[in-house]
C-alpha cells in the first residue's frame, strides 16, 4: 500500500503524507455521513426534494444570494475605483474602514437592524412618541436579510477588485484612448473586462456565504435552507427530511464553486504588470469629490458605523437599567478559547496538507487537498447537523464535547488556514530545502530547522484568520456546543432572539473588540508583506 | 530648429512646451521645440529621466503643457490651459510592454481602433493589417497564445491600423534581448515605411536612435541637446554631452595657437570659430581615430585591453593623466603597462569645445552595447 502510494506521489516523506490522508478522510466523514442518512430517511429522499416547500425555499435561497451577490458587486466597484483611482480625500482611511465590515458576523449586523427599528428598537424608544412615528419599516423578511448581507459581505468582492485594479496596466487603458475611446468606453470595454476574474472570484465567495449564513436570516426570519434545516432539526424528530435539505445546500454549494473552477480555467490572462516609467494617473474629481465622499461615508455608515452606534445605545440603556455585565465573561472566555483550540487544530491540519499539495504534486495529492476543502461547500448547520447525528449513533461519549465542537470548527475553517500557509509557501524556493537537506538533515529536521521558520508568517496568518471566523462563528456553536456552553456568539444571538435588547448589546460589542485584534493583526501583516515586496522591487 | 520651409507640412509641432510633474522642482521637458515632417521617422534620444517619454506624452494628450503649445498637422492640439482628449487627437502609440488587450483576440486588439468603420470596412482593414505585420491567419488568437515578437507586431498593427496622423513608439524595444532586438528594429522599421507612416521612436539605446530614424534628437535634462540626421549627429556633436552620448569619445585639453590647436597627442587643424579671449579648448576625438605605437619614449601608458572579438579596445593613460580609448584591430595585442606613442589619424575627425563648457564630461565612461556590434 506505501510502495503504491510512493508511486503515485514521489517523494512524499510519511511524516507528510500519513497526516494528510487521514485529515482528508475525517473532513470527508460528515459528507459521507450526510448522504447515507438522507438515502435511509422514511419517507425518501425525492419527496422531500419534490415538495413544494422545498422548491420554494431553493427559490428564497437563490433569490437572497442573487440579490446579495449583485448588491455586493454594485458597492464595491465605486468602492474600489474611488479609493484607488480618484484623489478622494483620506483614500487610506477608506481602505481600511471598508474592509471592516468582515469583523462583524451577520446575526450582530441583523440584531441592529431588529434594535434599532422593531416596535421596541431604538428608533421607538428615541423618537416614537416626539415625533408620532406610527409605522416603521417592517426589517424582517427579504430585504432587511439581503441589506444585512451585503452591508457585511461585501468586503469579500472589494478586496480582490481592489487588488487586480492596483494590478491594471495604466498603458492598457492609454492604449484604448489613443486609439478613439473615450472615459467611459474604456471602462466597460477595457477595464471592467480585466476586472471580471476578480469580480466573479469575489461574487462567488459572497454567495456561498450568503447561502450558508444562518444568522442573519433566523433572526430577521426569511426563511432559507440553513434555517429551514435548523426548525426541521428542532422541531420535527424525523432528521431525514433535515438531512435531504442539507444536501439540497450543498449541492447549490457545489455548483456555486463549479462556475468558479469553470471561469478561472477560461481566464487566465497574461498580466504584462507595470512597467519602468509607468505613469498612475489619477482621476481628479474636482467637485464630485463629495459625492464620493458622500458614498463612502455612507457605506462605512451602514455597515460599521450603524450596528456600533446601536449596540452601544443598547449597552448604556442596559447599564443604566442596572444591567449585569459580569455574568458575559465566561461566554467571553469560552469564545476565546474555543477560537484558540480551533486555531491551533486548524493550522496543524493544515501544514501537511499544504506540504503535500505544494511539494508533492500528483494526483493523489490533489485529491487530498480537494477533500480538505470541503468546508468551503459546507455550511456550519450542515457540518453541525451531520456531527450531531453521527456524534449520537456511533460516538455517543463525544457527542457534546468541545473535542466535537472542535472537529466541526476544524472542517469548517480548514481552508482558509490552508490557503495563508499554501501561499506562504509556493514564494519559498524548494532548493533551500535541497540544500538543507544536501547538508545532512533528515527530512523531518529540514521541515523544523528551515521550512517552518521560513512559513511562520502564514502559519501565523492562518491561525489569525481561523480564530477571527471561529469567533463569529454561530451555527455549529449552537448545535454542538457542550450543554451550558455559552459563547458570545450564542450568547448574542439567543438574547435577540428573545429580544432582550441590553443583554446582547454588551457581548455584541465584545465579539466585535476580539474580532478586531487577529483582524489587525491580519491587516498589519498583509502591510508588512507590502512592504518587503515593494521593497525587493527597488 | 524648427524649418517650416520645406516642402512637407510638419504633421507634429511642438511650439516652446513646457511640463514641470507636480512634486518635482526640475521641469520633465523645458520650452522644447521641433517639428516633425509627412512621412518622417525620429528617434529622441536620452538618458532615463531626459523628458523624452513626456514628449510623447504631450503628444498623445496624457499631459497637459504648462506652457507653449502642441499642433498635430494644423490644427492646436493644447495650449493656452485647453487640450484635445486623447481620443479625439488620432495619434497611436506604442508600449514597451505591448499593452495589448489580453481580453481580445488578435483580430479585435487590431479593430479596437475601428470603430467608426462600417463592419464589413473594419473586416477589410483588419486582415490588411494582419498581412502588413505577417500575421495572417493569426487572428483568432489571445495575445498570451503568441510569441512576444509577434506581440509586438500586433502592437504596432494595432497602432497603425486606424491610420493614424503619427505613431509614438515609447522604448518599443527595451524589454526584448539583443538578438531579438535587431530584428524587431529592422522589421517595425519595414513596416511603418511600407505604411509611409510618420512615427516618433523614443529610446536610451544610441545604436537604436541611430540606425532607425530620419533624424535624430538627443535630450539631456528636458532640454534639446541637437537635432538632426543620424550621421551629423554623430561626426558634428554640438555639445560635449551629444559627443559622450553618441557613441564614444575621448576629451583632449588643448590650447589654440593661430591656426591650429596644441595637444598632448600632436596638433591639430581646427575648422571652427573659435572665442579668441578664450583659448582654452577640449579637443573630442573618437576610439576609431587613436593612432598607437609601440615606443618606450611614448607619451602614453596601455592601462587594460577589452577583447571584442573583430576589435580590440584599449584604455591608455597619458604621462598628464588623461584617459584616452583606442580601438585597434582584433590581432593588435598590447600587454599593459607598454608605452606608446599615441596620435590621431590622419583622417581623423575631431570636434573642438571650449574649456568651461557645462556639462563636459571630463572621465572615459565604460564601453556599452554598441561597441559590440560588428
Amino acid at each position: 500500500m506505501a510502495g503504491a502510494l510512493r508511486q503515485v506521489m514521489p517523494g512524499a516523506p510519511a511524516f507528510v503524507w500519513i497526516p494528510a490522508f487521514l485529515i482528508a478522510a475525517a473532513l470527508a466523514l460528515p459528507l459521507a455521513y450526510l448522504v447515507l442518512r438522507a438515502l435511509g430517511t422514511e419517507h425518501g429522499i425525492w419527496d422531500v426534494l419534490l415538495r413544494w416547500r422545498t422548491l420554494e425555499i431553493l427559490g428564497r435561497s437563490a433569490l437572497l444570494a442573487v440579490s446579495v451577490t449583485g448588491m455586493s458587486v454594485a458597492l464595491s466597484l465605486p468602492l474600489a475605483w474611488l479609493t484607488i483611482r480618484t484623489d478622494l480625500p483620506f483614500k487610506k482611511f477608506w481602505s481600511v474602514v471598508t474592509a471592516l465590515p468582515l469583523v462583524i458576523p451577520s446575526y450582530l449586523g441583523a440584531f441592529a437592524l431588529i434594535a434599532t427599528f422593531s416596535p421596541r428598537g431604538m428608533v421607538q424608544q428615541i423618537f416614537g412618541n416626539a415625533l408620532g412615528i406610527e409605522q416603521l419599516p417592517d426589517v424582517r423578511g427579504f430585504w432587511g436579510a439581503a441589506f444585512a448581507l451585503t452591508v457585511l459581505s461585501f468586503p469579500y468582492v472589494l478586496l480582490p477588485v481592489r487588488a487586480a485594479m492596483r494590478n491594471l496596466d495604466p498603458r492598457i487603458e492609454e492604449s484604448a484612448r489613443v486609439l478613439g475611446h473615450g472615459p467611459w468606453s474604456v471602462f466597460f470595454r477595457i477595464i471592467l473586462m480585466q476586472l471580471r476574474p476578480a469580480i466573479v472570484a469575489g461574487a462567488l465567495l459572497v454567495a456561498l456565504y450568503t447561502l450558508s449564513d444562518f444568522g442573519a436570516v433566523s433572526l430577521l426570519q426569511y426563511e432559507t435552507f440553513t434555517w429551514a434545516i435548523y426548525l426541521q432539526f428542532n422541531a420535527v424528530f424525523d432528521r431525514g427530511i433535515a438531512a435531504s435539505l442539507s444536501l439540497v445546500l450543498v449541492a447549490m454549494a457545489l455548483a456555486v464553486l463549479l462556475v468558479d473552477t469553470y471561469t478561472r480555467g477560461r481566464s487566465r490572462y497574461s498580466s504584462s504588470g507595470v512597467g519602468g516609467n509607468g505613469h498612475r494617473p489619477v482621476v481628479r474629481l474636482g467637485q464630485w469629490k463629495w459625492v464620493g465622499f458622500a458614498f463612502c461615508s455612507i457605506v462605512a455608515l451602514m455597515s460599521i458605523g450603524a450596528p456600533i452606534a446601536v449596540l452601544t445605545y443598547w449597552l448604556v440603556r442596559g447599564l443604566t437599567a442596572g444591567e449585569q455585565i459580569s455574568s458575559i465573561w465566561g461566554a467571553a472566555l469560552n469564545s476565546v478559547y474555543a477560537s484558540l483550540l480551533a486555531a491551533v487544530v486548524c493550522v496543524v491540519a493544515a501544514v501537511p496538507v499544504a506540504i503535500l499539495s505544494v511539494r508533492y504534486p500528483g494526483r493523489l495529492s490533489s485529491l487530498v487537498e480537494r477533500f480538505s476543502y470541503v468546508g468551503f461547500a459546507l455550511p456550519g448547520v450542515v457540518v453541525a447537523l451531520a456531527l450531531v447525528f453521527f456524534g449520537s449513533n456511533y460516538a455517543l461519549p463525544l457527542y457534546q464535547t468541545l473535542a466535537m465542537l472542535i472537529f466541526a470548527y476544524a472542517i469548517l475553517f480548514l481552508p482558509p488556514a490552508i490557503g495563508a500557509i499554501r501561499a506562504q509557501l509556493v514564494q519559498i524556493d524548494p532548493k533551500v530545502e535541497e540544500a538543507a537537506q544536501g547538508l545532512g538533515l533528515s527530512p523531518p529536521r529540514v521541515f523544523l530547522s528551515v521550512t517552518l521558520p521560513l512559513i511562520k508568517g502564514g502559519v501565523l496568518a492562518g491561525g489569525a484568520l481561523v480564530f477571527l471566523i471561529t469567533m463569529k462563528e454561530l451555527p455549529a456553536t449552537l448545535l454542538l456546543g457542550p450543554i451550558g456552553f455559552e459563547t458570545l456568539s450564542t450568547a448574542v444571538w439567543n438574547a435577540s432572539e428573545a429580544a432582550f435588547f441590553t443583554k446582547a448589546a454588551f457581548p455584541a460589542l465584545m465579539l466585535v473588540l476580539l474580532s478586531s485584534v487577529p483582524m489587525a493583526l491580519l491587516v498589519l501583516a498583509d502591510k508588512s508583506a507590502d512592504q518587503t515586496l515593494q521593497n525587493a522591487k527597488k | 530648429m524648427a524649418s517650416n520651409s520645406h516642402k512637407p507640412l510638419p504633421v507634429v509641432e511642438l511650439k516652446q512646451a513646457s511640463k514641470t510633474y507636480p512634486g518635482t522642482s526640475s521641469p520633465a521637458v523645458n520650452e522644447l521645440s521641433f517639428c516633425l515632417k509627412e512621412g518622417e521617422i525620429i528617434s529622441i534620444l536620452g538618458p532615463s529621466g531626459c523628458g523624452k517619454t513626456t514628449i510623447l506624452r504631450l503628444i498623445a494628450g496624457f499631459e497637459v503643457p504648462d506652457t507653449g503649445e502642441v499642433y498635430l498637422r494644423d490644427s492646436r492640439a493644447a495650449g493656452n490651459g485647453s487640450s484635445v482628449p486623447p481620443e479625439k487627437r488620432g495619434v497611436a502609440m506604442v508600449f514597451q510592454d505591448y499593452a495589448l488587450f489580453p481580453h481580445l483576440s488578435v483580430s479585435k486588439n487590431i479593430g479596437f481602433g475601428l470603430r467608426k468603420m462600417k463592419s464589413e470596412d473594419r473586416k477589410r482593414r483588419v486582415e490588411e493589417v494582419l498581412e502588413t505585420i505577417e500575421m495572417s491567419g493569426m487572428g483568432h488568437r489571445y495575445p498570451h497564445q503568441i510569441s512576444g515578437g509577434q506581440q509586438q507586431r500586433v502592437a504596432l498593427g494595432r497602432a497603425l491600423a486606424p491610420r493614424p496622423v503619427v505613431v509614438l513608439l515609447d522604448e518599443p524595444f527595451s524589454n526584448l534581448d539583443a538578438t531579438m532586438r535587431g530584428q524587431m528594429r529592422r522589421e517595425v522599421q519595414a513596416i511603418l515605411r511600407r505604411e509611409s507612416a510618420t512615427a516618433i521612436l523614443v529610446t536610451h539605446d544610441q545604436q537604436e536612435a541611430l540606425s532607425f530614424a530620419d533624424r535624430v534628437a538627443v535630450m539631456n535634462q528636458g532640454r534639446l541637446e541637437q537635432i538632426g540626421p543620424p550621421e551629423e549627429i554623430f561626426r558634428h556633436p554640438a555639445t560635449s554631452f551629444v559627443a559622450t552620448f553618441v557613441g564614444h569619445a575621448s576629451f583632449i585639453p588643448g590650447r589654440v595657437d593661430g591656426e591650429e590647436i596644441e595637444t598632448e597627442i600632436g596638433r591639430f587643424a581646427h575648422e571652427h570659430e573659435v572665442d579668441p579671449s578664450n583659448t582654452d579648448v577640449v579637443v573630442m576625438i573618437r576610439p576609431d581615430d587613436v593612432k598607437l605605437t609601440p615606443d618606450p619614449h611614448g607619451q602614453g601608458t596601455i592601462m587594460s585591453r577589452e577583447f571584442h572579438g573583430s576589435r580590440n579596445f584599449y584604455f591608455l593613460t597619458l604621462d598628464s593623466g588623461i584617459t584616452v580609448r583606442s580601438r585597434q584591430p582584433s590581432g593588435t595585442i598590447y600587454p599593459s603597462g607598454l608605452k606608446v606613442r599615441v596620435a590621431p589619424k590622419k583622417s581623423a575627425h575631431t570636434m573642438v569645445f571650449p574649456k568651461d563648457q557645462p556639462g563636459l564630461i571630463p572621465r572615459d565612461l565604460p564601453p556599452s552595447s554598441s561597441d559590440l556590434a560588428p
